[in-house]
């Protein structure tokens, strides 16, 4: 089977500043994949690109092996038959939400137009609003009308550019699990930008995270998680603290070397670091001591800062009934020996 | 690449009649310049800042307090007066001057009523003498105070309510909140209208003319038309061009600082309510200024109009109706032609070369129809004079003048005048069509076309209407530039009404007066009901 979609050695350049380089990606039919990084990172670029509204300077972009774009070629933004959902929805703030995902369905009849309007608005969990204004409709309608207007011409692939950025915190969960449940449903190919790693673990099947316009790692959520590869990975990944570590033979252990006692190093240099994830450390009043510089209230459990002797900050995660304040000592234990290290 | 040389030259096109003018300063000065300066210079120049100290004096107290009672206070009749206010911009000067001069001169009703109730005979008793340079810096701020009003207001509403709560939690009084707090905040605001008053000061013809106060703008008539000396003329121009940047300047240094003291939250102000003398004082001050500048001279001019309508309205009053409407209209629709390409121009291809040049073509708005009427003059001249000479070479036949002293070269300077005015609305409506809603017409396979007829002409269409509509008034309402570029024996509604109030027949006068009045109260209407909507409000 082809790859629904085929990006090979894509370069976007603007003037002399490269905002893509060497982009190689594949996503299955049916698949969500999601472009992850920081703002500035190229991601959006990227998505623009295979959208049609930014020329490629080198490298190709392939639709079920059809070429859309390349050095010699461009396909027009209205001929890749590519649905969009953009940050600010675009709404025709004109057209009622009838008329808007009608815009996309001009080769259809009058009574075909109709029946898929209703069909994708029932899609959404909108069949009533039709009639309405988009300014008449709360933010999270709009987006799901923003949704059905992009899935009404039935595209080869939906890109989704932060979708949920501008809804509040209770919407966004819920409405981007809803939305995998849906594109799944509908056997929809999806790319996704987000800057938000939550968001891009509940949608997406892959994840490509991106630094500085290229692609430093792609995989599952699991295996960005559990293995970064580049200290860049494991930094913006999680809430791991990527501390460095200086053994010295001689002189007595600090209080690093007397936490990693027992770690599966695996290393012979004297400077490295070392990738510390909250739950890498539990309580133990056996433990380590290290000094409580900041506690935090997080509901189920609290969230202790913690500082070395070099002044590197650990996080652990206690339960309520720890309760230590600042300035005071938190015994902590290692409870993972397969450490992430980067020399 | 084609869009950008042709944004630079018709933005310097545009520009030409401005560039003429500021580079015959540097042209040389003939005798008559010496004699000018000998003589009259000096005049000009106090009198020209005379009048900005007192229009500007006078449009700011008006101005700023009625924006701040507006906006900040509950007083009887607070939402038609806010409305209201606004009226005295559909009367030009020239028409609220020559009616007061009706309404209060020796033989006008004011007068004879004191003397009748009094028995006074001439001599008696002193009245304040209309026709004089405090009479004329009544007139302008009577008129002008709603550029100060009307942007203090929106200054004053947007205030963040809680910065001045913050100020009297502070354990300041209400009034020195006013003063240490509001003010300051609502400054850029203020200056920036207070500017675009003074511009309008600048550029008055009809007024200081019909009162008799010699200034820059009346000396370039009587140098062009009384010694017939356009280079001189042109020199003068450039002087009063001076002070224009000068304004121009100030101007854009507070919208800059607007931006910048625009708070990002806030919370609406409570309104103060004002109880007993106070809220007595606001609605009386508000009904007086309303009165004074609205509808007193209108009913006058009523009055007159219901005197004289019978003989006035003939086949000529028509024809005048006629050629002032159709020339507007034309004017106002080349503008608008103008002003998409270079709002398109600026949005499919942004850049510093099509920025700057879009600001250039805008300049117009603050320069005087007599500067840019000589201005389109010079150029015209020197064409029409080498057309002629070419002309006489290969053909032997004189062309005479071709383009000056026609419509085109007053259609020209209509452009230059006005062509911000469409070019700032067009830009506005076209800076509510966010990008992504082309690209989202486009990824629903719609072309190019196809968003540009069913995406943006309908969600542009307020905008380009109100673009005409302000440009059609401010053309009808043109007098300076109308005057000295017309061609012969051409008359506007404008042209007749100060022709006919200079020869003192006020009541004939009224009719064509009111029909500048009815149709410029138009655009304020339109103000009215965007001010009410607010700036966010959309389809």
């Amino acid at each position: 089977m082809p790859d629904q979609l085929k990006l090979h050695n894509l370069q976007v350049q603007y003037g002399d500043v490269v905002a893509i380089r060497d982009v190689s990606l594949s996503l299955q039919t049916g698949d969500i994949g999601c472009l992850l990084g920081p703002s500035g990172c190229g991601k959006t670029s990227l998505l623009r690109a295979i959208a049609g509204f930014e020329v490629i300077t080198a490298g190709t972009i392939a639709i079920k092996d059809k070429l859309i774009a390349s050095d010699m070629i461009n396909i027009p933004a209205e001929h890749r038959n590519i649905g969009m959902v953009f940050q600010d929805f675009a709404l025709f703030p004109h057209l009622t939400v009838e008329h808007n995902v009608a815009f996309g369905l001009r080769h259809l009849t009058a009574a075909e137009q109709r029946d898929r309007i209703q069909e994708m608005l029932a899609l959404v969990g909108l069949p009533d609003v039709g009639t309405k204004f988009p300014h008449e409709i709360s933010g999270g309608q709009q987006q799901r009308v923003a949704l059905a207007r992009a899935l009404a011409p039935k595209p080869q692939l939906l890109l989704l550019d932060e979708p949920f950025s501008g809804l509040d915190e209770a919407q966004r969960t819920s409405l981007a699990s809803e939305i995998r449940l849906l594109l799944k449903a509908q056997h929809v190919t999806a790319l996704l930008v987000t800057h938000d790693q939550h968001e891009a673990f509940e949608m997406a099947d892959h994840i490509a995270l991106m630094n500085e316009g290229q692609v430093v790692q792609a995989g599952t959520g699991e295996s960005l998680y559990q293995s970064p590869a580049s200290p860049f990975a494991a930094k913006f990944i999680g809430e791991g603290s990527l501390t460095k570590v200086i053994s010295s033979a001689d002189g007595p252990p600090g209080v690093l070397q007397q936490l990693l006692n027992g770690a599966n190093q695996l290393t012979t240099s004297i400077e490295y670091h070392v990738l510390l994830r909250p739950e890498h450390l539990v309580y133990d009043p056996s433990g380590v001591p290290l000094t409580i510089i900041q506690r935090h209230y997080r509901g189920s459990h609290y969230l202790y800062e913690l500082s070395l002797d070099d002044g590197q900050i650990l996080r652990c995660a206690t339960e309520l009934t720890i309760e230590c304040d600042r300035g005071e000592p938190l015994p902590v234990r290692l409870t993972e020996k397969d450490l992430i290290v980067f020399r | 690449m084609a869009w950008r040389v042709g944004l630079v030259l018709t933005a310097l096109t545009v520009a030409l009649p401005v560039l003429v003018i500021g580079s015959s300063l540097l042209a040389p000065y003939s005798p008559t310049w010496t004699h000018i300066l000998d003589t009259v210079l000096v005049g000009y120049l106090i009198n020209s800042l005379a009048l900005m100290l007192g229009v500007g004096t006078g449009t700011l107290l008006l101005g700023v307090v009625t924006a701040w009672l507006c906006a900040t206070c509950e007083f009887t009749g607070r939402k038609l007066l806010s409305w209201g206010l606004l009226l005295p911009m559909a009367l030009p000067a020239y028409i609220i001057a020559y009616t007061y001069t009706g309404l209060l001169d020796f033989s006008g009703p004011v007068q004879s009523s004191l003397r009748g109730w009094f028995n006074w005979s001439y001599g008696d008793y002193f009245f304040p003498e209309i026709r004089s340079l405090g009479g004329a810096i009544c007139m302008l701020s009577l008129v002008l105070y709603p550029y100060i009003y009307l942007i203090a207001r929106v200054a004053f509403t947007n205030q963040s309510g809680a910065a001045l709560e913050a100020a009297r939690s502070l354990g300041v009084g209400r009034w020195r909140t006013f003063f240490r707090v509001a003010l300051p905040m609502a400054r850029p605001a203020i200056v920036a209208g207070l500017s675009l008053a003074l511009m309008e000061t600048l550029a008055d013809y009809g007024t200081v003319d019909y009162f008799g106060v010699s200034t820059f703008t009346t000396g370039i008539f009587r140098t062009w038309y009384g010694l017939g000396e356009l280079r001189t003329a042109a020199q003068l121009a450039g002087f009063l061009l001076l002070f224009v940047f000068v304004l121009m300047a100030i101007e854009r240094a507070s919208r800059n600082r607007m931006q910048f003291h625009a708070t990002a939250t806030r919370s609406a102000i409570q309104r103060i309510t004002l109880r007993g003398t106070h809220a007595a004082l606001a609605t009386g001050f508000c009904v007086l200024i309303v009165t004074l500048g609205f509808l007193l001279p209108a009913m006058q001019l009523l009055s007159w109009a219901s005197i004289s309508w019978r003989t006035a309205v003939d086949s000529q009053f028509l024809y005048l109706l006629w050629n002032s409407l159709s020339l507007a209209l034309f004017a106002s629709f080349i503008c608008l032609v103008l002003a998409l390409f270079f709002g398109y121009g600026k949005r499919r291809y942004p850049g510093a070369t099509q920025t700057g040049a879009v600001r250039i073509a805008s300049m117009g708005y603050a320069v005087p129809g007599t500067v840019i009427a000589v201005g389109v003059l010079i150029p015209f001249g020197t064409l029409d004079n080498q057309l002629d000479t070419l002309s006489q070479t290969l053909f032997g036949v004189s062309t005479g003048l071709l383009l000056s002293g026609t419509l085109v070269a007053l259609v020209f300077a209509y452009v230059v005048r006005f062509l911000s005015v469409s070019l700032q609305t067009v830009e506005s409506g076209l800076s509510r069509i966010k990008p992504s809603l082309d690209e989202a017409a486009r990824s629903l396979g719609s072309s190019n076309k196809r968003a540009l007829r069913e995406i943006h002409l309908p969600l542009l269409r307020g905008s380009l209407l109100t673009a005409l509509l302000l440009v059609f008034v401010d053309v009808l309402k043109e007098l300076p530039t109308t005057l000295i570029l017309r061609p012969f024996n051409f008359n506007t509604l404008a042209v007749r009404t100060f022709e006919l109030a200079s020869d003192e027949r006020l009541a004939d006068a009224a009719l064509p007066a009111l029909a500048i009045v009815i149709i410029g109260l138009l655009p304020v209407i339109l103000l009215m009901r965007n001010l009410d909507r607010g700036p966010s409000s959309h389809a």
